[in-house]
């Protein structure tokens, strides 16, 4: 996929009035939440960028609208940065094919989104790393800052390829330990492993991150809209089971499924992880500007 | 709910196939998921093992199942009994004539109907029965009877009208007959009201006795019929007739005669165009009133052969009749060969035939065969061997013709001839005298055309396949045939028959819908129509007929011939609407039928499998949604994934049209070996019992042979018909039973069965009929049905049933003269046929009144008893005759009916030398009811208007002399030109004693006046005496170069032509001196004699008696017995010296007759001088008589003509017309005659001892003429007038001389067929002019006395045509009045005979015209029941409905459908199926 695609431009500028929520303080804060930086009280200018309605008019930089009549507001680097981990399930059940082909995969789904939570973050003059998981994590995106990188690493993701099998604890573990400094680790993967994501979940915990899962299933996972007889393939690892798909299937793989959901939530819980299910019968772009407003972006 | 056809439930068990599919463990899909953790506890569930188990439980196997069980159903036919009109059975019946494309309602009228029946064959209830007929020429059953509403209304939209007269009362009559008398039918007629309804008017005003019109009133009363009007305007202008005829006076030599006609309430302009071959030559503006008719006679100029087309550019409701179309044959060329070893009259005949390029051979030169000649002609030459071609053959019989000649028969007396053969057109045989004839016994089909009393054929059409010929049965020479104008006649008639370029000129002109039936010339053999649309079409010849039935379309159908692959001849034909009744669209009132008819309540099944067809529709196309759903996720929008999946839809989509298909009712062409025959049997009363039996026992044994699946079906028939047995496949014949009682059988109508077995056979199938009848049709025209049958490609067979009875005497017919004059002495001959010998009486009734029986002997056959009558009552007497035999089974049959027509009294003038003396003669003559007018010489009329009152004329002892040759030449024109007799009755004033040597009148008489010298009668010296002297040589009269001395000259000249070469004559002129120019001698040198007249020359002044005397003493001298002078002067001389003279003279037996010329003669003296003379005196001051009177004085003083000698005529010609019924034996001598010398081609009748003609007769011209050479006065005839037969020798004498009484020009003939009656006049004027406009009108008097009359209306230049109902038997009476502006231009009087119990007039069956019906059709007899169904049995192709198939097919590819969705589409599936199975 083209770097270009990934995100429409009109959604673009929907995000930059976006920024990441923080629940906690980073450092040497003692209260409340990390506050928007946007008109940024440090010293250091950072950069420029247009005015747009709402923006406060004491950040407006008058020589510049004195020298080219256009309105642009200065942006200052804040003292508090935000570190920002994206943790990408990039393994091959992400890259099953959807029964409507023209419904995005997992995989496309989730690196959509991580783009939109990079973009948010660079234009909020965040750190943003990145960590694509498939046994281990294999490519990565050292966390850096500024908005330069939004096509890089736009690029980037668009290239990011499934394959391989999940190891999610392993992969998580591994992040963890590598992760210079602490922050926001937002992990959107299908959770679909046989050896289970606690342990992984737990590490990222450990190194003080402030964790978000976002436990996307397809809509074919979630309603699997085959009926008949079958050899159902794992993507993965190759094993097969021949079964007929019929209403009783139907409804034990949907206890399943509700079992399913329903431990990742309760362990994030108790975890105090943050937990969110997505589907990829729901548009990012809606799931960006719904759901995850209020829970993750402001 | 039943099932008819509950075999096909078994389809059902195609459950089981489907059933395995689903035991049969499936290929799986292969889908690939992210992870199998979500999928790993459901399968731990389920454990596949027992039998059942392994029935996947899928809900779409419910619906499958319910498919299958859906179609199988529907194959099955399920049907439900549910309470509809079972009984009510609805004929539609759509006029499909040309009024029906008036545009007055929107779209059309037809249109109109159609939707009406439409949505009345919508309106029905579930289970009645429709049928669906057009009423075109031939009623075409469109759909049969059957429930099948769709049909009918797929057969109602289907039709069209088109450019034909109205044909209702034949689809009616079909319709009637094959609803039967089933009181559940109706009938339905929709009909704009134009044109020939059946609605029995006319029958009823006929009253009753009259089969026919019951019939018609019948289906009038019909109470089953119901009339559906549309239409509602008037508005057409037509062109209602058109005729070209071609004109031999004036300027044009064609007139086209245009009828035209409003029939619209508003007056109407408009343009008239006539246009030959797209060229304008006439051009008219018309103004027509409302309801206003005019006809107009355009005259134009044309060579011949071209398309004429009238045009009239009003703008109207209607169309189609608004152009009408004639056509001018071109010249036909016949080249005929005319072998003969010398025939003036046929060579004559032949060469005034405009169209005959002749070629003479003789014998030696012709050795058989056709040459490059169309039609030969043999005159008594026997080739060997003549081959096939069109011959006609004078007393003589190639030995390859077969017709036998069994010797000769003297003096044949000609029966009857028959009219309606083309040969005979207008040809009158009834008074040809024969000598002798061959005895013709024809060997194969023909006909005669006219037959002796005794000996058969006199004359005969012989038609074999590849010749046909003419035979004259008798030599030409041997007969006066030639002399009448029936030869010429007869001889363009036949030529045209044996080689028809083409049509005659009625033939030309159909009206639309009649068929073309053209005989062709010998060798055509194929034949193109090209029609006015364009297309071309293949007509069938057939017996040297080519015919075409499809003339359904208005314009010019173009007829091209080929003969053995070359082109032959292009014949055009014009069919027009021509049909002034149709043309008035104006709707008439329609008689109520009987509302909202419904029949009985009854069970009736209902076939249900289009409902089971709609819902296993439903069920697939469910089924198949739900499978998408479920193969796509619920989303409907996409297709399935898998490939299989998609091809299995594929093929469901591909199952529901084609199930859908049914509901179009697809069929496909099936080959059938079937045969349809429908047997129509002749219940007539002229079958006997015994022969119908056989008929039966016939159809049952073919029925019996006929394969399985053959259908047969019986019509009866007499005058009318029944449907007795519908057709259908049966293995027996059932007997006629109910119908066939019903059945009238006072008559036979072959056309209207054929007609009906058309209407039940189903078209494009091999069909039959079987006729078994005796072929006597006395109704319809079973060649028309023919033609259809042809069309319709239904062959026609025959096996005939002639009369058996055991003993059978019929009164066949009774033969009379059209027509008799007043008087005139005539034959009634009763023809009386007989089965056996048998021994009978003949009465004979005359206007109802008996005249007499008689006792007569009866041979097998046919016998012909002759009874003479004469009428004394003028107008139409009607004749009866009965014949009651012993033994004669039936008796309608026993009476005959005729009539003659009875021309006024005849004008007879007499003219007698003295009046007085002629009165006996007037008396006897008027007592035979002669109007005769006696006048003297001098009060003959002058003109011929004045000659023209009488129908002959009498000069009885008339001298020439006393008739100027203008009058002489009016009486030859009279007798030539005008057909009227001429009778000349001898005396000493007539014939050669009366001058008509040389004269008009010695042309038309049959003797001539020139006298050959017997040897022992006394020469004759003569001296003709003539004046020279000065007086002489003035002028006849002022305006003339002639002088009297020129005519004296001129006399003398013909004197010396009359003398015979043993006559002295000497020739002397003188003036105060005498001069002999020719010296006395013999006469026989006439060169010198004549030279020595032309050489008087005028002298100086008269004085005669030198030279009197001089003649004295030359004859005193001379031998001769008989001495004669003839002495000419004009002016005065001494008298004093002549008495001594000229009473010597007399002494001396010299005779001296004086001719006094010129006004200043010494008339005294020259009347004295003949009277002491003994000679006779004439004056004259005409300069025409003076020869004819040296001619008179000749003969007599020859003394040659007149003999007088008791002697008692000799009869020679018995047979002759005129001497009927005399007693010869009683017969009186005559006294004395005058001689006279036969002509060659007179008949002598008496003759004297001396052989010379007393009684003399031939035909001169149009008229008659008649020599007696006797006189009707005391003088020679004192003892004839004595006798007893005197008065009616005289009278038929007289009236066999006579002209007939139809005026020239005006002819009228009527015509009778089929209960109608038509007259046809043809007006013509003195000149040969055609009169138009003329008001002509007829009354009628019907058999009960009830008159009507009927206006004629013109049809084409001088021709009017009037029609009238004839339904009854007896006589119709016919006045007809020609009138033009008030002023009487003539009138005539006719009659038609509607002969009793036609039916049974006529026994033994008529092989030759049901050979010719089922030549025409491809069929022939029958002898061997067996080959009813078995002969030329041809497969033919049926459209067979298959939507069971369909349904099957699709039950089928259920499974082959569910089988892919299960196990794919790739070989390697199955293959892995079956090696998984193993």
């Amino acid at each position: 996929m083209p770097a270009a695609d990934l995100l429409r431009p009109e959604f673009l500028s929907q995000l930059e009035r976006l920024t990441l929520r923080a629940r906690r303080p980073v450092r040497g804060w003692t209260a409340g939440q990390r506050r928007s930086r946007k008109a940024g009280n440090s010293i250091e200018f950072l950069d420029h960028r247009p005015y747009g309605t709402g923006d406060d008019l004491r950040h407006v930089d008058w020589n510049i609208f004195q020298r080219t009549d256009r309105l642009m507001v200065r942006q200052h680097l804040d003292d508090e940065e935000l570190c920002v981990h994206l943790l990408v399930d990039a393994s091959a059940s992400m890259s099953v094919a959807e029964s409507v082909p023209e419904r995005a995969t997992k995989l496309q789904w989730a690196t959509q989104l991580a783009a939109s939570l990079a973009y948010v973050g660079l234009t909020g003059l965040e750190r943003v790393g990145l960590g694509v998981m498939r046994e281990r994590v294999t490519e990565g995106w050292p966390p850096s800052r500024g908005r330069a990188r939004v096509m890089p690493l736009f690029k980037f993701l668009a290239d990011v390829k499934g394959g391989g099998q999940t190891q999610l604890n392993a992969s998580l573990a591994q992040y963890a330990a590598r992760a210079k400094g602490s922050g926001l680790a937002i992990l959107i993967s299908d959770l679909l492993d046989a050896d289970g994501y606690e342990a992984g979940l737990r590490s990222l915990l450990e190194r003080g991150q402030e964790v978000h899962v976002v436990h996307l299933l397809s809509a074919d996972e979630l309603l699997p809209p085959m009926e008949g007889d079958f050899r159902l393939v794992d993507e993965e690892t190759g094993e097969f089971r021949q079964m007929r798909v019929d209403a009783e299937t139907r409804r034990a793989y949907a206890d399943n499924l509700a079992r399913f959901l329903g431990n990742a939530e309760s362990f994030c819980k108790a975890q105090g992880i943050h937990y969110l299910q997505a589907g990829t019968a729901m548009p990012v772009e809606q799931f960006v500007m719904g759901p995850l407003r209020g829970q993750l972006l402001d | 709910m039943n099932f008819l056809d509950p075999l096909a439930l078994s389809l059902f068990a195609l459950a089981g196939p489907l059933l395995l599919l689903y035991f049969i463990r499936v290929r799986r899909r292969e889908r690939r998921v992210g992870s199998l953790l979500l999928w790993a506890l459901p399968l731990r569930q389920r454990v596949s093992s027992s039998f059942f188990q392994r029935l996947e439980r899928d809900p779409l196997i419910l619906l499958q199942l319910l498919i299958l069980m859906l179609l199988a159903l529907a194959l099955a036919r399920p049907a439900v009994t549910v309470m509809g009109e079972g009984e009510r059975k609805v004929v539609v019946i759509l006029d499909t004539s040309a009024s029906m494309k008036a545009r007055d309602v929107f779209p059309s009228r037809f249109a109109e109907a159609q939707s009406r029946a439409a949505s009345l064959v919508r309106s029905l209830r579930a289970g009645t029965q429709v049928m669906v007929i057009e009423a075109g020429i031939q009623p075409r059953v469109a759909t049969e009877m059957g429930r099948d509403h769709g049909r009918a209304l797929d057969a109602i939209s289907a039709a069209g009208a088109r450019d034909l007269p109205n044909g209702l009362a034949d689809a009616l009559r079909v319709a009637r007959a094959l609803i039967g008398d089933d009181a559940n039918a109706e009938i339905h007629v929709f009909t704009d009201g134009s044109g020939a309804l059946p609605l029995g008017n006319e029958a009823k005003s006929e009253g009753q006795g009259n089969q026919q019109g019951q019939g018609g009133s019948a289906q009038a009363t019909d109470a089953r019929i119901n009339w559906a009007s549309v239409g509602k305007g008037d508005d057409n202008v037509a062109i209602t007739a058109i005729s070209v005829r071609r004109t031999y006076q004036g300027a044009a030599n064609y007139e086209a005669f245009l009828a035209l006609a409003n029939f619209s309430d508003k007056p109407k302009n408009f343009n008239l165009v006539l246009k030959v071959e797209d060229r304008a030559v006439a051009e008219r503006k018309v103004q027509l009133a409302g309801h206003v008719r005019r006809s107009m006679i355009l005259p134009f100029r044309h060579a011949g052969a071209a398309r004429i087309k009238a045009e009239i550019s009003a703008s109207d409701d209607l169309a189609v009749d608004n152009t009408a179309w004639a056509v001018l044959p071109p010249p036909n060329k016949i080249a005929v060969t005319l072998v003969s070893t010398g025939n003036l009259f046929l060579e004559k005949v032949l060469r005034a035939d405009p169209e005959v390029v002749l070629e003479v051979k003789s014998p030696q030169q012709y050795a058989g065969g056709m040459g490059s000649a169309d039609v030969v002609v043999l005159d008594s030459v026997t080739p060997p061997k003549v081959g096939p071609g069109r011959f006609i053959l004078v007393n003589t019989v190639p030995p390859d013709v077969p017709v036998d000649i069994l010797g000769s028969v003297d003096k044949p007396t000609v029966l009857d001839w028959d009219r309606s053969h083309p040969v005979m057109r207008n040809v009158d045989f009834s008074k040809i005298a024969i000598d002798s004839a061959m005895r013709l016994r024809p060997l194969v089909a023909g006909r005669s055309l006219v037959e002796a009393e005794l000996g058969g054929a006199l004359v005969y059409a012989l038609e074999e396949s590849d010749r046909k010929a003419v035979l004259l049965g008798f030599d030409l020479f041997k007969a006066d045939l030639p002399l009448r104008v029936a030869f010429p006649l007869f001889m363009w008639n036949s030529l045209r028959w044996l080689h028809p370029g083409g049509l005659d000129h009625a033939s030309l002109q159909l009206s639309s819908g009649q068929p073309v039936v053209m005989p062709v010339a010998h060798g055509v053999d194929a034949m193109t129509v090209s029609t006015p649309g364009g297309r071309k079409l293949d007509g069938r010849i057939t017996r040297g007929l080519a015919s075409f039935t499809d003339t359904g379309e208005v314009g010019v159908y173009a007829v091209a011939t080929t003969r053995s692959g070359e082109r032959g001849s292009t014949s055009l034909v014009a069919a027009n609407l021509m049909d002034s009744v149709e043309s008035d669209i104006a709707p008439r009132p329609l008689p109520q039928g009987r509302s909202n008819a419904t029949g009985s309540s009854v069970p009736v099944e209902r076939e249900l499998w289009p409902l089971f067809v709609v819902l296993a529709l439903m069920a697939l196309l469910v089924e198949a949604l739900l499978y998408w759903r479920r193969q796509t996720g619920g989303v409907l929008t996409r297709l399935p994934r898998d490939r299989e999946d998609r091809a299995a839809l594929l093929l469901r989509a591909g199952l529901i049209a084609l199930l859908c298909s049914v509901f179009a009712r697809p069929s496909l062409p099936q080959s059938l070996d079937r045969m349809n025959v429908v047997f129509l049997l002749d219940l007539s009363d002229s079958v006997s019992q015994a022969s119908r039996e056989r008929a039966l026992g016939f159809m049952e044994a073919a029925v019996k042979a006929a394969r399985p699946g053959d259908q047969h079906g019986v019509v009866v028939f007499g005058a009318d018909v029944g449907v007795e047995q519908p057709l259908a496949a049966r293995t027996a014949l059932a007997v006629p039973g109910e119908r066939a009682a019903a059945i009238n059988t006072k008559g036979t109508n072959i056309y209207q069965a054929m007609q009906l077995a058309l209407a039940m056979l189903p078209a494009g199938q091999a069909n039959r009929i079987v006729l078994a009848s005796d072929g006597r049709q006395n109704a319809g025209s079973a060649f028309a049905g023919a033609q259809a049958l042809k069309d319709a490609r239904a062959d026609l067979h025959y096996v005939a049933s002639p009369a058996a009875g055991v003993q059978e005497v019929v009164a066949e017919e009774l033969i009379l003269p059209r027509e008799v004059k007043f008087g005139e002495p005539f034959n009634v001959k009763v023809v009386a046929w007989s089965q056996r010998d048998t021994t009978g009486r003949i009465a004979l009734y005359r206007n109802n009144q008996f005249i007499g029986s008689q006792s007569v002997k009866l041979v097998p056959g046919r016998n012909i008893f002759s009874y003479r009558q004469t009428l004394d009552k003028e107008g139409v007497q009607v004749y009866q005759a009965s014949v009651e035999a012993d033994g004669d089974g039936i008796v309608e049959n026993n009476r005959a009916i005729g009539t003659v027509l009875v021309h006024g009294r005849p004008m007879v003038l007499l003219a007698d030398k003295d009046k007085g003396n002629a009165a006996s003669f007037a008396a006897a003559l008027r007592a035979q009811q002669l109007d005769v007018t006696l006048v003297e010489p001098a009060g003959i009329p002058r003109d011929m208007a004045g000659l023209q009152k009488y129908d002959g004329i009498i000069l009885s002892n008339v001298s020439a002399i006393q008739l100027d040759r203008q009058r002489m030449a009016l009486i030859r024109d009279y007798v030539r030109d005008q057909g009227g007799g001429l009778i000349m009755v001898g005396g000493d004033q007539s014939f050669g004693l009366g001058g008509y040597y040389q004269t008009p009148i010695e042309e038309a008489l049959p003797v001539s006046m020139e006298v050959k010298q017997r040897v022992d009668v006394p020469n004759l010296s003569i001296v003709l005496s003539i004046d020279r002297s000065d007086s002489m040589t003035t002028r006849v009269n002022s305006n003339s170069r002639i002088s009297y001395l020129d005519l004296a000259k001129e006399a003398a000249h013909v004197v010396v032509d009359l003398l015979d070469d043993n006559s002295e004559v000497g020739v002397m002129s003188w003036d105060t001196e005498w001069q002999w120019e020719v010296p006395m001698r013999q006469a026989s040198n006439k060169a010198a004699i004549h030279q020595g007249i032309a050489s008087i020359v005028s002298g100086k002044a008269t004085d005669g008696f030198p030279a009197l005397r001089e003649s004295y003493n030359v004859l005193q001298k001379r031998p001769a017995v008989l001495k004669h002078v003839i002495f000419l002067s004009d002016g005065q001389m001494r008298t004093e010296q002549f008495p001594p003279l000229v009473q010597a003279m007399a002494r001396d037996q010299i005779t001296v007759s004086t001719v006094a010329v010129g006004r200043f003669a010494d008339e005294k003296l020259l009347g004295d001088i003949a009277r002491w003379g003994r000679g006779r005196f004439y004056k004259t001051e005409d300069s025409q008589s003076l020869p004819r009177i040296f001619a008179v004085e000749t003969q007599l003083a020859s003394n040659s003509t007149a003999v007088e000698q008791q002697f008692r005529p000799k009869l020679l010609d018995r047979g002759h017309e005129a001497m009927q019924n005399i007693d010869w034996r009683s017969m009186p001598p005559l006294n004395g005659y005058v001689a006279t010398t036969m002509k060659g081609n007179a008949e002598q009748v008496l003759t004297s001892h001396w052989e010379d003609p007393v009684l003399a007769t031939w035909r001169y011209g149009l008229g008659r003429t008649v020599a007696f050479t006797s006189d009707a006065n005391p003088r020679w005839a004192g003892q004839w007038m004595q006798w007893r037969e005197y008065n009616r020798f005289w009278a038929q004498l007289v009236r066999w001389s006579l002209r007939s009484a139809t005026a020239p020009g005006t002819t009228a003939t009527v015509t009778g067929r089929d209960g109608s009656g038509e007259v046809l006049v043809d007006a013509q004027d003195a000149k040969g002019n055609f009169v138009n406009f003329l008001d002509a009108q007829v009354g009628v008097v019907s058999p009960d006395r009830e008159r009507r009359v009927i206006d004629l209306e013109q049809v084409g230049p001088g021709r009017y045509r009037g029609r009238f109902a004839a339904g009854k038997e007896g006589v119709y009476l016919l006045g007809m009045a020609q009138r033009v502006a008030q002023r009487d231009l003539g009138s005539q009087v006719a009659s038609l005979v509607v002969p009793y119990a036609q039916e049974l007039r006529e026994l033994g069956s008529d092989e030759l015209l049901l050979r010719e019906l089922s030549g025409l059709t491809g069929g022939g007899a029958l002898s061997d029941p067996a080959e009813v169904f078995l002969k030329g049995r041809r497969p033919f192709h049926i459209a067979q409905e298959i939507w069971p198939w369909i349904v099957g097919i699709v039950a089928l590819l259920l499974i082959l459908d569910i089988a892919i969705r299960r196990f794919g589409l790739g070989l390697f599936g199955w293959l892995r199926l079956l090696r998984r199975r193993t």
